[in-house]
């Protein structure tokens, strides 16, 4: 059963609703529901707009995160929510709040979004998060994933064999025989091949600037 | 998944399962399952021993094929490459795992199992039965009930505590018959001798 009243918003309403932010700003592009901020390189930030499952009311949330983890598809973990009416869902059908969510937008957060470029970055905006919903310390394979794209293999394999230990993973991810081996090349190779392919996946091809990890430097 | 199933002759779809041809004591598959979401989609494998009393298809003993972030989903064509390869990388160590030691010593060294045993007391019994180590079944069973382990006695306990083999042998039989039913797995199913009968 729907939740909403109002009828649900089609890639065509998302369009018209960014357009003339779109039109204002030369770093921004809208690939399929989500508005991202150019260019892609290990920082992805966007903003999408978008129905949850289960739930068809307009929700429009801010998202950052990190391109060299495998990709099946889009997801917004840590992502937060713009809203100002109290709970979180927008109305497009009411010219004055699509007005308001267009302010907020280029106002507070495309500026929040373009502070984040690097990794370094990344990780203090998701360490801002909130304190109920941060999530950021459990997410230990972005954690893993982070500590080798500096060459901290020892913490990026305390941080694997920790949540082996707690019960986090019920196999070994890929990069784990080359991370014991300490093998640089190798997990160079992974990292650029996994990236490679979540670029590709999401279709950010055209707007992804290569950049080299900061272990190979 | 067809690729999949023209590369693979001993991969065989039943149901949102592929699974791994034939069966015999050991069980393994791949389960293909529907999110709320109707283009998302989650894969995982899974193991299990067709003697095990079972009425549904066992979702443990296997591990989630996952990427770091989001679902599966049919409309990103980029990423079930991605699904694909592991797969690919999944079915050989499953192939791995055919005989019940080689799947009671899997479940043990696997990853979740370093920290807690996977098999409850009164699986690891039923596989020392089957192995034909009453001795060892009745030890098990034994410490698991003076622990408290055991909130209901098995089927098995009476025959067990008896030596009596045959009667042992027909609930093995009894059980990997239904189970079969169940999961609508006969087509692919070869009985294979327990060492219960060897010895």
């Amino acid at each position: 059963m729907r939740a909403s009243l109002l009828p649900l918003v089609t890639q065509d309403d998302v369009e018209q609703l960014v357009e003339p932010i779109l039109h204002r700003y030369e770093d921004l592009t809208l690939v399929g529901r989500h508005l991202v901020v150019k260019p892609v390189g290990h920082v992805l930030r966007f903003i999408r707009f978008g129905n949850w499952i289960f739930d068809d009311l307009f929700n429009v949330t801010a998202v950052v995160d990190v391109t060299f983890l495998r990709y099946s598809s889009w997801a917004t973990y840590g992502g937060r929510a713009l809203y100002d009416n109290g709970w979180g869902s927008w109305n497009i059908y009411d010219p004055e709040e699509v007005e308001r969510l267009r302010h907020i937008i280029e106002e507070t957060t495309l500026p929040e979004l373009r502070r984040v470029n690097t990794i370094d970055d990344y990780v203090a905006y998701r360490l801002d998060e909130p304190k109920p919903y941060n999530t950021f310390s459990f997410d230990t394979t972005v954690m893993a994933h982070i500590a080798i794209t500096k060459g901290d293999f020892d913490e990026a394999l305390s941080i694997v064999d920790a949540a082996i230990a707690k019960g986090w993973v019920d196999h070994l991810p890929t990069y784990y025989e080359l991370l014991k081996k300490r093998d640089r090349g190798g997990l160079i190779t992974f990292l650029r091949k996994q990236q490679a392919r979540s670029i590709a996946t999401l279709g950010l091809t055209d707007y992804w600037k290569p950049t080299p990890f900061p272990l190979e430097l | 998944m067809m690729p999949l199933l023209e590369r693979h002759d001993d991969l065989a779809v039943v149901g949102r399962m592929l699974v791994l041809t034939p069966v015999r004591n050991v069980l393994r598959f791949i389960c293909i399952d529907r999110r709320s979401n109707v283009h998302a989609f989650a894969v995982r494998t899974g193991m299990n021993l067709t003697f095990f009393n079972i009425g549904h298809w066992p979702l443990d003993g296997g591990w989630r094929l996952a990427a770091d972030r989001g679902d599966w989903d049919i409309r990103y064509p980029e990423s079930l490459e991605v699904l694909r390869q592991m797969i690919e990388e999944a079915l050989p160590e499953m192939r791995r795992v055919t005989t019940i030691d080689e799947f009671a010593g899997y479940q043990t060294n696997s990853i979740r199992s370093r920290y807690r045993s996977s098999l409850h007391p009164t699986d690891l019994a039923l596989i020392a039965i089957a192995n034909g180590d009453l001795e060892k079944a009745l030890s098990i069973i034994e410490a698991a009930i003076a622990g408290g382990e055991i909130s209901s006695m098995p089927e098995y306990y009476e025959p067990l505590k008896q030596g009596d083999r045959a009667a042992l042998l027909d609930l093995l039989r009894e059980q990997q018959t239904r189970t079969i039913g169940e999961l609508k797995l006969t087509k692919h199913f070869e009985p294979e001798r327990f060492g219960l009968e060897k010895a």
